[in-house]
């Protein structure tokens, strides 16, 4: 990397450090993973599905992609999704964890989620998904892995 | 950015077998996570003339975040009044449909974001919904940042 490099990915994680600093991480565990085939009907379903769960204040995330819904819920309703959209199912992981970080003022930092993403990679942790909205972020990777993850993002923003 | 070499091409080499698109004229509007918004989201879906132009959305702890195209924000805003937290108009997003491998591989999101780091190109929302990515920026930079990553990339 040339110096003009280094320096402009110095200046970038600062940047990134200041904001995370004033961010708050947690995570949740005991949550299972769908990645459902879009159609018209698996969308209706979902459309459904997010009324009821925040009707009920049940823990429930998704995004709709172009050709997936991937939706997050507590592993107790594992038997209530899987019936509700059998045969729409691509895959399934059990033992799935959110880690969210809450943080706003991310919507112009360029390499703010490399710089997140990239502690998980050198990790060699794997993610099941990622997505963003509005002032949230939340990961999704092995339940076995999150508090390690937490803790260890909290010591990287320390040092 | 700390990724070793080895598995830094291994991920170009998977995502070289990707798909990407990219569309302009989009707006991303973040609602309120609420039932009302919910319930409204659905019903706004349904009245639109083609389901498709509501493209993705995604569901965080405290709002729903929706790209629409362009055409729809007035009557969107209207119909969500209260329950609109932010909107972004002049906003583009880049289309990734990626090969299954991408699910057992550490680091492609790093790699993904990466590229607009590259660029200083400031990412607005990310969403990985299983295979697939969608990236949204800033209009005038969608063209181009697909440019450079289709380059890149060699697909």
């Amino acid at each position: 990397m040339s110096i003009s490099g280094a320096i402009k990915k110095f200046l970038m994680e600062q940047k990134v450090k200041s904001v995370l600093k004033n961010s708050k991480i947690g995570a949740t565990t005991d949550l299972v993973l769908f990645n459902i085939r879009r159609n018209s009907g698996s969308l209706s379903k979902y459309d459904d599905l997010r009324i009821d769960f925040i009707k009920s204040s049940n823990h429930l995330r998704g995004a709709v992609g172009e050709r997936f819904i991937s939706i997050i819920a507590n592993e107790q309703y594992f038997g209530y999704i899987q019936g509700l959209f059998e045969g729409e199912i691509e895959s399934v992981q059990k033992k799935v964890a959110c880690i969210v970080i809450d943080c706003s003022g991310t919507d112009n930092v360029s390499g703010f989620i490399t710089y997140l993403a990239s502690i998980l990679a050198n990790k060699k942790i794997n993610m099941h998904g990622f997505f963003t909205s509005y002032d949230d972020i939340t990961l999704i990777i092995d339940e076995e892995k999150a508090f390690e993850y937490v803790e260890y993002i909290k010591k990287v923003l320390k040092a | 950015m700390g990724i070793s070499k080895e598995l830094e091409a291994r991920i170009l080499g998977i995502l070289k077998d990707c798909n990407l698109s990219a569309h302009t004229d989009i707006a991303c509007v973040s609602l309120l996570k609420n039932t009302d918004s919910a319930q409204k989201l659905k019903e706004f879906i349904k009245n639109l003339n083609d389901s498709s132009d509501a493209i993705v959305s995604s569901m965080g702890k405290t709002a729903i975040t929706i790209l629409i195209h362009e055409k729809y924000l007035e009557a969107f805003e209207n119909f969500f009044k209260k329950n609109i937290q932010s909107v972004n108009k002049k906003a583009g997003a880049i289309f990734m449909k990626c090969p299954k491998e991408v699910n057992n591989t550490p680091g492609v999101t790093a790699i993904v974001s990466s590229f607009f780091a590259d660029k200083n190109v400031a990412i607005h929302e990310l969403m990985a919904s299983y295979t697939d990515y969608v990236i949204v920026v800033d209009e005038k930079e969608t063209y181009k940042m697909a440019s450079y990553i289709k380059k890149t990339l060699g697909c």
